[in-house]
């Protein structure tokens, strides 16, 4: 139908469209997430030594 | 046979193709219904036999020690039908090939009786001799886990001393169908194990001789279990009675009861849905089916046939391809019952499962179908016999073209065959709008099952990434001291330690109560950890309980409301307590408090019973076998352990549906996209032909028809994007029980997977009908059919 010829690039043009919108919420989909991670800040701060607990030294093999 | 009937076969024979897909999509929504109803039918029924056969308690009263005689004066309460008493005590297992030793219960059996009450069901070997007192009779789904056989030996610490026992035979019980190592909430058939052994050999172990710890009694009908429960509290005081228990608290019945009414919930949500949507197409398509067959009804009145007679014709058409639906549905549904119940009779750990048919489904899904069918014939019906024989039989008037002219004047540049597609939504709205809703379901179903599988998925990924970030968790025999921390986090391979204390309790609010443990968490935990839905953690302090999210909906309680605790341990105290907050739980229905202040409520400062353990992974085996000699502890649980074992919960439960339910989604849609397709070209096959006739090529043809149904798929996934929403928090609330909490988290990839599954059925679906549009016999599609 060769009348239709030049309508055809319309149509040709709304399909594309679609396609594209389509591809487009299709990408949008499956894009990569971020991920959920613990974040932490690092900071300088004065180092806490502290006895929690006492111990004794023992000799293992004391025999005198 | 009469001249109807014969049409009728011809007629059938010739839309065979089409009667096939709408019967197929009917037969899948009776299908879930007859297999859902079954397989809820099924459990409760050889649920309730097997605990009535082999005399299941109905109310547990632990104590101390309490000597025999007591067991009269039980049984002589007002209320009790059976009363019997025995030995029970914690074990711990020690197998060659397990670094992490396994916990136990040890329970006696009455030497030369057949126990009153919880008698076992031997699968295998025999009883023990009550003369030996190394003779055991094993859990047999413990067994079967570790490949034990009667014959083996079996080295158990009890009461702290080694014993080395040997299996005589392997059994199981209405009272372990399910069993969890102590601390946890899933159940593990590797890491917690039963032991069965003669009254005098366990009175020997745990000194207990004349004298028992553990009371089972069953009620007389109509006894409010209450009662008997205050009589016995009552009664067992003196014996350090720990509170007795009705069955609704009993760790196994529970489970299995939260297991079936969650599946009846699930039944009795979901393929009503699907049912719904199957019968919703099915009149949609009767509807366009018969409004196909105008110019022969018209004829078939000029012949002289009554309305009663042509309507019985199509009727008994319709209701041939519904009847054929429903009863291939019912079929389905039978065997996809039987095979589900073949996974159930290895989960729920009954020794036998018959699949039983609820009759009520199937004849809800065979009422439904023929309703839909006869309600979609009738309307058209109805119209048809409106008009005139001569009228009908002509084709029906042009349509009014002259409201569409605006809008051809807005779509010249586009070539006809894109504007004969367009005009179809102008000319037709309601039957496009029928076509898109179709789809809509389809694309909604597809979505709706997609995101349950990530909020399953989310559900692990939460509790033991998030929630739980710990590797290893030690529970103690009893509530140690906080040094005890110490000792652990100095060992190698030990990275961090956090005590927690966990306290068994019954919680009440108003009337509503539970029956569970508060967890004392240390201030700022980094291993186990109560959190808001938006993850950030909750602080713990002051003398407050926060709530997980599923215990508080069973209490109906709420931030600042006050709940009575009675605490069942030590001097049994009862507290109140209120509520500072609630916090997002996957397992279980856990309730927190700072650990400080429930030391303090319960006058034991400084105690913890369990350790949460951040553990090397270099050296995470040496600490397993370090631990399995720690005389304090009662058991060690792996993370990965329990994960595995919460998967298997969530996918061969319940929770097994859902692979179903997903692949009936996914081929309900692919059969609405298709019938779609398939009606779409039973109207148009006139214009179709004519359109090759006047000169339009193959390749346009086809363009007229398709051009429609790809429309209508494009604009159903929105709104079926939307709808699966929806059906995705129907089917969470369906799916979540005490045990487990689903919520629904928003995967675009399960939208985008979706939307693939439906154009993939629309392109398959195309292709198809386009082949019959390709083969069409021009001058049979133009005559008037006979």
């Amino acid at each position: 139908m060769a009348l239709n010829r030049p309508r055809n690039r319309t149509r040709l043009a709304l399909g594309i469209g679609l396609a594209l919108l389509l591809f487009l919420a299709l990408a949008a989909a499956f894009w990569p997430r971020p991920e959920l991670v613990d974040l932490g800040q690092v900071t300088r701060g004065p180092l806490v030594v502290t006895i929690d607990e006492e111990g004794k030294t023992r000799c293992a093999t004391s025999t005198w | 046979m009469s001249t109807l009937d014969r049409k009728l076969s011809r007629d059938l024979w010739r839309m065979k193709g089409q009667a096939a897909a709408i019967a197929v999509v009917m037969a899948l929504g009776v299908m879930m219904q007859v297999m859902m109803a079954g397989l809820v039918v099924t459990l409760d029924e050889t649920r309730r036999s097997y605990y009535e056969r082999y005399r299941f308690s109905e109310v547990f009263a632990p104590v101390t020690r309490a000597p025999r005689h007591v067991l009269h004066q039980i049984a002589a309460l007002p209320g009790v039908a059976r009363a019997e008493g025995r030995i029970a005590g914690a074990a711990r297992i020690e197998l060659p090939d397990h670094a992490v030793p396994v916990a136990a219960v040890s329970l006696s059996l009455p030497d030369h009786a057949e126990p009153a009450l919880n008698a076992i069901r031997l699968q295998q070997g025999r009883l023990f001799d009550p003369g030996a007192p190394e003779e055991v009779v094993l859990l047999d789904t413990f067994a079967a886990a570790h490949g034990l056989r009667p014959g083996d030996s079996l080295q158990v610490v009890m009461n702290g001393a080694r014993r080395s026992l040997r299996i005589t035979g392997l059994a199981r019980s209405p009272e372990f169908l399910y069993a969890a190592a102590p601390g946890e909430m899933v159940p593990d058939d590797a890491r917690f194990a039963v032991l069965w052994m003669s009254q005098a050999s366990l009175a020997a172990a745990f000194d207990m001789k004349g004298a028992y710890s553990e009371f089972l009694v069953t009620l007389t009908r109509g006894t409010d279990p209450r009662a008997v429960i205050e009589a016995l509290d009552h009664l067992l005081k003196p014996w350090g009675g720990a509170g007795a228990y009705d069955r609704e608290d009993q760790f196994s019945h529970r489970f299995v009861s939260e297991e079936i009414s969650g599946l009846r919930d699930t039944a009795a949500a979901i393929p009503p849905v699907f049912l719904g949507i199957a019968a919703f197409l099915l009149n949609i398509v009767i509807a366009r089916m018969v409004q196909a067959e105008r110019e022969e009804i018209g004829l078939l009145k000029a012949f002289g046939y009554r309305a009663a007679e042509i309507g019985g014709h199509y009727l008994k058409l319709v209701l041939a391809i519904a009847v054929a639906g429903a009863l291939l549905g019912a079929l389905l549904g039978i065997l996809s019952g039987r095979a589900m119940v073949q996974l159930y009779l290895h989960f729920y750990k009954f020794p036998f499962l018959i699949f039983r048919l609820d009759p009520g489904a199937l004849a809800l899904g065979l009422v439904v179908s023929v309703l839909a069918a006869a309600a979609g014939g009738a309307v058209v019906l109805r119209r048809v016999f409106a008009l005139q024989p001569a009228e009908a039989m002509r084709p029906p008037t042009p349509a009014d073209y002259r409201r569409a002219g605006r809008w051809a004047r807005a779509v010249k540049a586009l070539d006809q065959p894109t504007r004969m597609v367009l005009r179809r939504f102008t000319r037709t709205p309601f039957r496009m709008l029928g076509a898109v809703v179709g789809i809509t379901f389809g694309m909604g179903l597809s979505v709706g099952m997609l995101t349950i599988h990530a909020g399953f998925n989310q559900a692990v990924a939460l509790s033991f990434d998030v929630l739980d970030r710990s590797e290893a968790t030690v529970t103690f025999t009893h509530a140690v001291s906080q040094k005890t921390l110490l000792e652990l986090a100095r060992h190698p391979g030990v990275l961090r330690v956090e005590g927690t204390r966990s306290v068994p309790v019954v919680l009440r609010n108003g009337r509503l109560t539970h029956r569970g443990a508060i967890t004392g968490l240390p201030p700022e935990p980094e291993l186990v950890r109560a959190l808001t839905p938006d993850y950030a953690p909750i602080a713990l302090d002051g003398p407050g309980l926060v709530l997980s999210t599923a215990l508080a909906r069973k209490l109906k309680a709420q931030a600042g409301d006050v709940l009575t605790v009675e605490v069942r341990e030590g001097a049994q105290p009862v507290l109140r307590l209120p509520v500072t907050g609630v916090s997002e739980t996957v397992l279980g229905a856990p309730a927190y408090m700072a650990l400080e202040a429930l030391d303090r409520a319960l006058f034991e400062p400084g105690r913890i019973s369990s350790a949460a353990l951040r553990l090397d992974p270099a050296l995470a085996e040496a600490v397993q076998v370090w631990l399995r000699d720690q005389p304090v502890v009662a058991g060690v649980s792996l993370k990965s352990e329990a994960r595995e074992a919460f998967e298997r919960v969530m996918n061969q439960g319940t929770g097994a549906t859902r692979f179903i339910m997903a692949a009936v989604a996914f081929t309900i849609t692919f059969g609405i996209i298709y019938n779609a397709a398939r009606i779409a070209l039973a109207e148009r096959a006139h214009d179709l032909a004519s359109l090759r006739v006047i000169g339009f090529s193959k390749g346009e043809a086809a363009y007229v028809l398709l051009g429609e149904l790809g429309l209508v798929t494009l604009l159903a996934l929105p709104c079926g994007a939307f709808l699966g929403w929806g059906i995705a928090h129907m089917l969470a609330s369906a799916y979540s029980s005490d045990l487990y909490t689903i919520t629904v988290v928003f995967r675009p990839a399960a939208f985008g997977f979706a939307a693939l599954v439906v154009i993939a059925g629309a392109v398959l679906s195309g292709l198809l009908v386009k082949r019959d549009v390709d083969r069409a016999d021009l001058v049979a599609a133009l005559k008037t059919r006979d």
